[in-house]
């Protein structure tokens, strides 16, 4: 009985102690990131080599590579709408009137299809057409304000041209396309696993992040003047190739993008990195270590 | 006793030894799992502080288009292309660069090829004239480094409206991509000047914002000062001296009816509109004295909002007609004063060194114009409606009557350079940005003053 009981103290002292000691260790790796030099705490993990889980669709992508005439599938390229590429808020279901059949085909219209002529009503982009109400006043035919999500379709010839299209798949597809110039590369870089033969567990040193900082600096053209632009702070993830290849810039937090303030900085913040494409001075053996970036834009005041 | 307690204890810890050890391991693999994808979940991150403020490279190609539309196409993109060029804040990229015909970017452009020549934002479209006569402008705006497009819209207009259309296309690029209001489908209304120093000739003119489509309002009979827009553009108020009596009236600028504002037996003077068009607020002097007033326009009913010996003038609301900001010498010099809408509680907000002249509140209601007078030079200034943070954008020998742009982003305002012999100023109209950079002279074909810039026209 005694036993019992001391046991069970014994136990739960220990379960105490090991949240207790365990859960902050876990906290501080994370923190000591923050700073370059203590980078020496992420020891390269086979995980870390892992593939980031969109690989399946540069093949889709990488298919339809010949683009002849028929433009019009460029367009619809399309891409499944993985939310953490998009770049307009995706969390907005809007546009009801114009998700039309648009959202069915997915990667596997990515293809070539008969562009959807049809599906593209004029009346859903454009409200009142023939607008009876003004004089001589020019007439905005579209709706003013949700026009982030608004995407005319380039379509040939007439009108139906405009159909409301989610930006994430140009998100996305701006990704891809990366993603397929990084396979056509002739410098083609060694199959990702490979790279663990030359990982190095040296960590980073603080002039590979300068180098870094200071790339992305050169080619960030801020914002003037937008009101509040302190609180305009932006985070952008970015995946590289081992060239040092942007393969995809992520504005991380995407609740934000309907405040207009906001989504100019963030957009600004990701122009930044991908002009800065192909950064370079990367070491090569640590790879891992600068494979996944996470900037922090602050808008200097 | 004590031995056999201890003999006790004794097993029980070789017992529990057992336990520990299980509990240590397991609590090592959990940990070292944990730390593990701590690890694998770790990634470089770097803080981006500082950066160029610098126009955006923009490539504006013309509006594709066949027989008469071409050439209209090719002028909505010019006329594009200077208003984005002279708000300072784009750059736009000399067509001659330009690898991609315009003509075969009826899909999607080769963003490639934009890119070679550091084009960030790229701006293209189609143009044809529908068998009723209108046209039908299509424009699309891409950001060439995401290769997404950021905007697009169709207009529908006469044919001669094209102007229009290409400001509201500078609206929606300038919008989309600062996330401000854009002001370029405005007008601007002034004081045009010709003659002699002595027999100054004084109309009013009104002009697009890029200076286009300019005509007179008025013959120049009877001298015209300080005319101010009414929230829908539509109304002009302004003083005029008729029979040498300074009087303020409104003018109709499409119908040109004018009328005066109250029969006042004194004058009235520096007039403006509350935000919601229903008022004009103004000064109105006796004796010697002016005091601020309001007149109804819907029912005529004049109300004294202030009251006191000083001058009180130039009157300017707050944008949500809460509050009125005015300029009195109440205080021994003239400084900026606010008080409520009701004329209640005056608050001095200026007291830099110097004098304070025509307040004028900001259409985003986070400041204030308004023009100094220190040690004989002339400024044009902001300050935060608490009168903090005062920042002088302009100075010169003299430099007077700010107005915002609707986004309140530009303030217009004119100069006054001074003639060899006294006899043959010249006085032109300005802009500039909030930052003090990106002076921009406003030509107009005869001298200007005193200009009011309208609000977006609806």
């Amino acid at each position: 009985m005694r036993r019992g009981i001391t046991f069970s103290s014994l136990l739960h002292l220990a379960i105490l102690l090991l949240a207790y000691f365990g859960v902050p260790s876990l906290f501080s790796s994370e923190e000591v990131l923050e700073r370059p030099i203590p980078v020496t705490i992420y020891t390269v993990r086979e995980e870390t080599v892992l593939p980031p889980p969109q690989a399946p669709e540069v093949e889709a992508e990488a298919e339809p590579e010949p683009e002849p005439e028929p433009e019009p599938d460029k367009e619809a390229v399309p891409i499944p709408p993985a939310p953490d590429v998009a770049h307009e808020a995706p969390p907005k279901p809007p546009e009801p009137t114009p998700s039309k059949p648009e959202p069915a085909p997915r990667v596997a219209e990515a293809a070539a299809q008969p562009p959807p002529p049809p599906s593209i009503p004029e009346p859903s982009l454009v409200p009142p057409p023939p607008p009876p109400k003004p004089v001589h006043l020019a007439k905005v035919k579209s709706k003013p304000e949700p026009d982030p999500i608004l995407e005319v379709k380039p379509t040939p010839p007439d009108p139906l041209a405009s159909l409301l299209k989610s930006v994430m798949e140009s998100a996305q597809k701006a990704i891809k396309l990366e993603q397929k110039q990084a396979n056509a590369e002739p410098v083609a870089p060694p199959p990702q696993t490979s790279t663990m033969s030359r990982v190095s567990d040296e960590p980073l040193s603080l002039s590979v992040s300068d180098a870094i900082r200071r790339q992305v600096e050169d080619n960030w053209n801020v914002p003037a003047g937008a009101a509040d632009a302190a609180d305009l702070t932006v985070e952008i993830r970015i995946s590289l190739r081992s060239d040092g290849g942007v393969i995809r810039a992520v504005i991380v937090d995407q609740s934000r993008l309907t405040d207009a303030f906001y989504r100019t900085m963030a957009e600004s913040a990701r122009r930044a990195v991908l002009q800065a494409s192909p950064l370079r001075d990367l070491p090569p053996e640590k790879y891992e270590q600068w494979r996944e970036i996470t900037f922090t834009f602050k808008p200097p005041v | 006793m004590i031995r056999q307690t201890q003999g006790e204890t004794i097993l029980i810890d070789t017992k529990f030894k057992g336990y520990f050890r299980t509990l240590i391991f397991a609590g090592l693999v959990l940990f070292l799992t944990l730390v593990d994808v701590g690890a694998a979940r770790a990634e470089l991150k770097i803080d981006i502080t500082r950066g160029n403020i610098e126009p955006m490279p923009i490539a504006i190609t013309r509006l594709v288009g066949e027989g008469g539309a071409e050439q209209l196409g090719r002028e909505i993109a010019q006329v594009v292309s200077a208003n984005l060029e002279r708000s300072g804040l784009f750059l736009p990229i000399d067509p001659k660069a330009f690898i991609q015909k315009p003509e075969t970017m009826k899909q999607r452009p080769r963003f490639g090829e934009w890119r070679q020549i550091n084009a960030e934002a790229l701006v293209n479209g189609t143009i044809e004239i529908e068998p009723d006569g209108r046209v039908k402008v299509t424009f699309r705006l891409w950001d060439v480094f995401a290769e997404s497009q950021l905007t697009g819209f169709i207009y529908r207009t006469l044919e001669e409206s094209w102007r229009r259309v290409a400001h509201k296309i500078s609206d929606d690029i300038y919008k989309r991509i600062t996330g401000e209001e854009g002001y370029f489908d405005t007008r601007i209304v002034y004081v045009a000047e010709s003659g002699p120093a002595n027999l100054r000739k004084k109309q009013l003119a009104i002009m697009d914002q890029d200076g286009a489509n300019h005509r007179f309002l008025t013959n120049g009979v009877d001298l015209v000062l300080t005319p101010r827009f009414s929230p829908s553009a539509q109304e002009i108020t302004y003083l005029s001296f008729f029979h040498d009596q300074p009087r303020v009236y409104i003018l109709n600028i499409d119908t040109g009816q004018q009328e005066v504002v109250g029969d006042f037996p004194s004058m009235t003077f520096a007039p403006r509109f509350s935000p919601d068009g229903n008022t004009i607020i103004m000064s109105l002097a006796t004796d010697g004295n002016s005091d601020i007033y309001t007149m109804d326009l819907r029912n005529r009913q004049i109300t004294q909002l202030t009251k006191h010996s000083a001058i009180d003038t130039s009157p300017s609301y707050s944008p949500d007609a809460e509050k009125v900001v005015f300029n009195s010498d109440r205080g021994g010099s003239q400084q900026l004063y606010v008080m409520d809408a009701s004329g209640r509680n005056v608050e001095r907000i200026s007291f830099g060194n110097g004098r304070y002249a025509t307040p004028v509140w900001s259409p985003r209601g986070d400041l204030i114009a308004f023009t100094k007078i220190h040690k004989s030079q002339f400024y044009i200034g902001v300050m935060d409606v608490d009168g903090g943070r005062e920042r002088l954008l302009v100075g010169g020998f003299f430099v007077e009557a700010p107005t915002w742009s609707p986004n309140g982003r530009v303030l217009s305002y004119f100069r006054q350079i001074p003639g060899s012999d006294g006899t043959d100023d010249k006085t032109e109209l300005y802009s500039i940005d909030l930052t003090g950079y990106n002076e921009r002279l406003l030509v107009t074909p005869l001298d200007g003053s005193d200009p009011a810039w309208s609000p977006l026209i609806p």
